[in-house]
């Protein structure tokens, strides 16, 4: 390497594997081959992180509430995902009067045509 | 990586805020006092109803503005929704038939231009696609909740952009911490550098979209003047693809109502692939002269099967069309879709037929070039007005492709009998029929080099107790490399679906990740069915049957060696929770 | 056409020089000005590696040597095309090797700490989960203990026993006991074993440190601070100080005991953070080797514990305190503040770890009845127990704490630039925050990174203006 100087040890480490690998394997020539994915927001995600509705800051599940349902009133009583959860505030105000714990009863929750 | 930089932003402006304290924040315009300031760039109402309806709390001035009303411009869902919100929150009593004349006359007339409504169409199509937010602090303040979609389908005056931004705050106060402002610095931070931008995000977006979504465009100035009712009627053909079922050829008759602007339709379409045929009678509004809103049922009428409608191999029973009519009236193109969550759908493009011949497709895709000497291909195109008199040098498919003979032939289909020299460059041919055209029809390709799943990304949601599932269809397509000879770029080939065995990979975001056991299944033919909602005590914590996995297809050649390395591909597939809330609005197409 | 954009990594300059902490390798790499510019056009977004030639040569560059800049960044991993890099999840080989064992070898103790994780309002182990235990470890099960280490470390040449309490010298005889038996069976085994200690200092007496001095015994010693700062949490049982005990026995200690290094461990809290002051007074005027400081570890409404902004004002005090250290290592001394030499040691090693610690992997606490937990904090509780020396560890007790401390079950952690020195932080400090052991410790998230990126500028200070210094690191230490 020459623009890049490995500093610490495992900086030397990276060094050496990139030229033992260089020959056999050159990982710059592979950037014409399949594309690999990245995992992306489908569009329409809300993506703030607090946890996000339906994905979460690294597009995907692993950091929602587990289970949602326990979320789910929180995010009814602050408002807090008003387009995708009905907001307490103004909207629904009766959204869950048929369910008093969404993660017994959510059977009994209604989706609402705004 | 995008949200990464978003959070370092957020970061980097806490620190400026302290500076913005200290400036003096302009007292917002209410909307009452709007129309004697807002000097002459409202449009006027001039609809009795309208006014009738609503003029008792937006005040009309003496040019006959009404406040907001007179400041904005919207698609037809835009204005539907706002005159639900005006019953839902504000009192407003109308029936189903003043609410339907009044979006007509407030999305025509209230409406948007077509170049402004042509990026936003993927949005009331309620298509999958990739959003590019050009603008960060739009991107924070709005697109964190809803698509960028719904914020280009609308047109306000800066004022307007103000108060739509007062009413979240209002009805929304989270908000404000969520992406519209940002959180003080710590009141020992150093101030920020001389010229720093200290606003926060929504009034940085405001300044954004005043600017590049005002309510007075020279495109809706040209357009407003020019704009008429469409003279649709007639009969028209259609071309379309439904993923998981390829192509689709038809014809729709399209017929007058006597109302300006609306429209019954009889549709009759047949799937290339499996010969599925399907007639369908349906309506239709076009607002603004282009925008046309319509629904269509199935013969068996609204009685039938309701799980039809999410099994696509079955005919919907009822089905929604938005489509977009272009400014010579020659053409119509957009989605017809159905399924709860709007998850299902035909790409569809309508052409006139008038009285010459008229070819739009084929009932193959691609067709392959021999490696020696020539092969013969057999291949139907699709049309209207095909002559009596057709004969094999009146249909040209470029170098290479020679038509041998017309093998069979009638006004509406003609299949021909085609020999391919080893010799044919490959690439996109159009086909020509005497004087009409179908561009790109027919891909000649050597081979297969790789195969891409559609969509590449996709969001399924978990349902079937309380609420609706979410399907998704997959889809594997065949690439050739193109002119190029290099994989992976712009002008590689597109040759269709291709068929592949299906399966499911971990996506491992988590240390021991079993999210595939609990998802859904994916059958043989690419079609995913999600779990159902709710806590799954089976799981740990009793996690909803969520997660992200790749979908991956594996395509192995029928004459490839037997230590060949089949073609594989995979795509993103995150399989969520329900949407507890449904904006969306159907009425625009009743 | 491939475009370009960056890859995960921090920035950061030291001596004038720009470097790059590469994540999640841990790898850092100087920049010259041609990398730098090529970063600094990624920074506003993608760019095909034609833009990059184009803007670059624009500015003088050759542009074989632009392309051959973007290769090495790519190789790299500073720069990432398509779908970047695959992250790569590492499975633990278990079981895991033994290096270290903790041995409390009491849980009493003759002060009164107030906020003692071992007695303290937020200590694990709760009167219930100790009653019925022996208070005082055998010399049967330290000896077991010892049998232990030596069986469960295969292919470790070197293994170390530390001893803890508890107050350590209150059950002296059986250390004594156990450093004895030790040395027999390890030189048996074939074995290397050394020893060290943490001791309040009130019962050194000088049979006792002959006793360490003459058998190599690291010591620690737990000390806030001068008698002022010292005497606000460290006291008796009945409210007395223990600085006017203890501050001759340190000084008899550091005079006799010099075969190894005698550092001082200082407990920083609310009443008592006033850090160069007190590195001051223990490593000038006591003669410390070595001074090590951690904030308390205790539930955020605790009177002792440090907020939010009294951390911000400990990450300036021991900013200020590392700048006397890198003057230090610039004219080739050595400096005292072992946060800093503890951190630059990680960075230099260039570590990305999967786990925050050592804990139930290379490293398990014994208490005195035999039990096995992860470490020594977490000692006499039943949540926490990882087996017994009479039964072996339980191994799938020990995969769940592992695969809940794992870096991958920390999505908050993911998109942090200091995880591979970090990992999520202190099993146990989370356990008292978040009921969890495998919760991100997110309370400390801002000190982590803000104290990282001032060890790195020292360490490229360091690495420009006098690289030999960093030969200090070299050598591995142990866990």
């Amino acid at each position: 390497m020459k623009h890049l100087t490995a500093i610490n040890r495992k900086a030397k480490r990276v060094e050496e594997y990139i030229a033992v690998n260089e020959e056999e394997d050159d990982v710059f020539a592979l950037q014409q081959g399949p594309p690999q994915q990245r995992p992306h927001y489908p569009v329409g995600c809300s993506l703030v992180f607090s946890p996000g509705w339906e994905v979460d800051v690294t597009g995907g599940t692993a950091g929602l509430c587990q289970p949602v349902e326990r979320d789910l009133y929180d995010c009814y009583i602050s408002c807090y995902w008003p387009a995708q959860v009905p907001d307490h505030l103004n909207n629904y105000p009766d959204w869950t009067s048929k369910c008093a714990n969404a993660t017994k009863d959510w059977r009994k929750i209604d989706l609402v045509f705004p | 990586m995008q949200i990464t930089k978003a959070l370092v932003a957020v970061v980097f402006s806490l620190v400026l805020f302290f500076c913005w304290a200290n400036v003096s924040v302009q007292p917002q315009a209410q909307g009452a006092g709007q129309a004697a300031k807002a000097g002459d760039d409202g449009l006027p109402v001039n609809n009795a109803l309208v006014v009738q309806k609503c003029a008792s709390c937006h005040k009309k001035d003496d040019k006959g503005r009404l406040t907001r009303i007179s400041y904005e411009r919207l698609s037809p869902e835009g204005w539907q929704q706002a005159i639900k919100r005006m019953v839902r929150l504000n009192g407003l009593s109308l029936t189903p038939e003043d609410a339907r004349a009044i979006v007509k006359y407030l999305g025509t007339y209230h409406g948007l231009a077509p170049e402004e409504a042509k990026p936003a169409m993927y949005y009331a199509e309620h298509r999958l696609q990739e959003e590019t937010v050009p603008d960060e602090s739009v991107r924070t303040a709005c697109t964190v909740c809803h698509t960028y979609g719904r914020i280009i389908s609308q047109r306000r005056n800066k004022e307007e952009w103000d108060l739509l931004v007062n009413m979240h705050v209002g009805y929304f106060p989270v908000v404000e911490f969520q992406g519209f402002r940002r959180f003080p610095p710590p009141p020992d931070a150093p101030p920020p550098p001389p010229g720093t931008d200290t606003r926060h995000p929504a009034d940085r977006a405001v300044e954004y979209l005043s600017k590049n979504f005002p309510l007075q465009t020279p495109e809706w100035s040209a357009w407003s003047a020019n704009m008429r009712a469409p003279k649709l009627a007639g009969r028209w053909l259609l071309s379309g693809y439904q993923i998981g079922r390829g192509r689709v050829y038809g014809e729709v008759i399209i017929e007058p109502t006597g109302v300006e602007d609306e429209f019954t339709t009889k549709t009759k379409i047949q799937y290339l692939k499996d010969g599925a045929t399907i007639t369908r009678n349906g309506r239709s509004i076009v607002y603004a002269g282009y925008s046309w809103r319509g629904r269509s049922f199935n013969d068996k009428g609204k009685t039938a099967d309701a799980n039809a409608a999410v099994t696509t191999t079955t005919d919907a029973a009822e089905l929604r069309e938005v489509m977009f009519v272009s400014r010579d009236w020659s053409q119509i193109e957009g989605r017809w879709f159905w399924g709860d969550y709007e998850e299902f759908g035909l790409d569809v493009s309508l052409r006139r037929v008038s009285s010459e011949p008229l070819v739009i497709s084929a009932n193959q895709q691609a067709l392959k070039i021999p490696a020696t000497a020539s092969a013969t291909e057999s291949l139907t195109l699709y049309g209207a007005n095909f002559p009596a008199d057709l004969r094999a040098e009146d249909i040209d498919f470029g170098a290479g492709v020679k038509v041998k003979r017309i093998a069979n032939a009638s006004a509406n289909a003609v299949t021909v009998e085609l020999e391919i020299a080893s010799t044919a460059p490959v690439g996109k041919r159009d086909i020509a029929l005497r004087r009409s055209f179908a561009p790109g029809a027919i891909t000649l390709y050597d081979k297969v080099d790789y195969i891409k799943i559609n969509p590449d990304n996709a969001l399924a949601r978990l349902g079937g107790v309380r609420f609706p599932k979410g399907y998704q269809q997959f889809e594997a397509i065949a690439w050739q490399r193109g002119a190029d000879n290099k994989p992976q770029t712009a002008d590689d080939l597109n040759l269709g679906p291709i068929d592949v065995e299906w399966s499911i990979d971990e996506f491992p975001s988590t240390y021991d990740d079993d999210d595939k056991n609990y998802i859904g299944t994916l059958s043989p033919t690419g079609f995913f069915t999600p779990s159902v909602e709710g806590p799954n005590p089976k799981r740990k914590f009793e996690r909803n049957n969520y997660g992200e996995v790749w979908v991956v297809a594996t395509h192995k050649a029928k004459d490839a060696a037997p230590n060949a390395k089949p073609l594989t591909a995979r795509a993103y597939f995150v399989v969520t929770v329900p949407l507890y809330v449904k904006w969306d609005q159907p009425e625009v197409g009743r | 056409m491939s475009t370009f954009r960056l890859g995960e990594f921090h920035p950061f300059s030291g001596g004038g020089q720009d470097y790059l902490y590469l994540v999640p390798s841990g790898a850092i790499f100087a920049l010259d000005p041609l990398s730098h510019s090529l970063l600094g056009q990624l920074k506003a977004g993608e760019r095909s590696q034609d833009e990059l030639i184009t803007n670059t040569t624009a500015q003088g560059f050759a542009a074989p040597e632009v392309e051959e800049t973007i290769k090495e960044l790519y190789q790299a991993h500073v720069i990432a095309n398509g779908n970047g890099f695959p992250a790569e999840v590492q499975a633990v080989p278990m079981p895991f090797p033994l290096q270290t064992l903790v041995l409390n070898v009491t849980n009493q103790c003759n002060l009164s700490c107030k906020y003692c994780y071992e007695f303290g309002e937020d200590r694990v182990a709760t009167a219930s989960t100790l009653d019925g235990k022996p208070k005082f470890m055998t010399e049967e099960t330290a000896c077991a203990a010892v049998d232990f280490l030596l069986a469960n470390s295969p292919g470790r040449r070197a293994v170390h026993l530390t001893f803890f309490g508890g107050e350590t010298l209150m059950n002296f005889k059986v250390v004594r006991a156990t450093i004895e038996y030790a040395r027999a069976q390890a030189h048996a085994a074939g074995k290397y074993i050394d020893f060290s200690l943490t001791t309040n200092a009130t019962l050194l007496t000088e049979p006792v440190i002959d006793y360490l001095a003459e058998n190599h015994v690291g010591v620690t010693i737990s000390i806030d601070g001068p008698q002022e700062m010292n005497d606000k949490l460290r006291v008796f049982s009945n409210g007395q100080g223990s600085y006017e005990i203890i501050a001759p026995k340190v000084k008899e200690l550091l005079a006799k005991h010099r075969t190894r290094p005698i550092g001082a461990r200082v407990t920083l809290t609310s009443q008592v953070v006033n850090v160069k002051a007190i590195y001051r007074h223990l490593k000038e005027e006591l003669g410390f080797h070595e001074v090590g400081f951690a904030p308390v570890t205790t539930s955020p409404v605790r009177l002792y514990a440090i907020g939010n902004d009294g951390l911000r004002t400990v990450l300036e005090q021991f900013t200020e305190l590392a700048q006397e250290y890198l003057a230090c290592a610039l004219r080739d001394e050595q400096h005292g503040f072992s946060n800093v030499s503890d951190t630059l040691q990680e960075l230099h090693a260039g570590v990305n770890k999967s786990h925050p610690c050592g804990a139930g992997l290379g490293l398990l606490g014994v208490a005195p009845s035999g039990d096995i937990a992860p470490c020594h904090r977490f000692v006499d509780s039943d949540t926490h127990k990882l087996g017994n020396l009479a039964t072996g560890i339980d191994r799938t007790t020990q995969v769940d704490f592992l695969e809940r401390g794992h870096i991958q079950r920390k999505p908050e952690c993911h998109t942090c630039w200091a995880r591979p020195v970090c990992s999520g932080g202190c099993y146990h400090e989370a356990h008292v925050r978040y009921g969890d052991t495998g919760h991100a410790n997110l309370h400390y998230c801002d000190w982590i990174r803000g104290w990282t990126d001032v060890c790195l500028q020292i360490y490229g200070e360091i690495a420009a203006r006098n690289p030999k210094f960093l030969a200090h690191f070299e050598e591995r230490k142990a866990i």
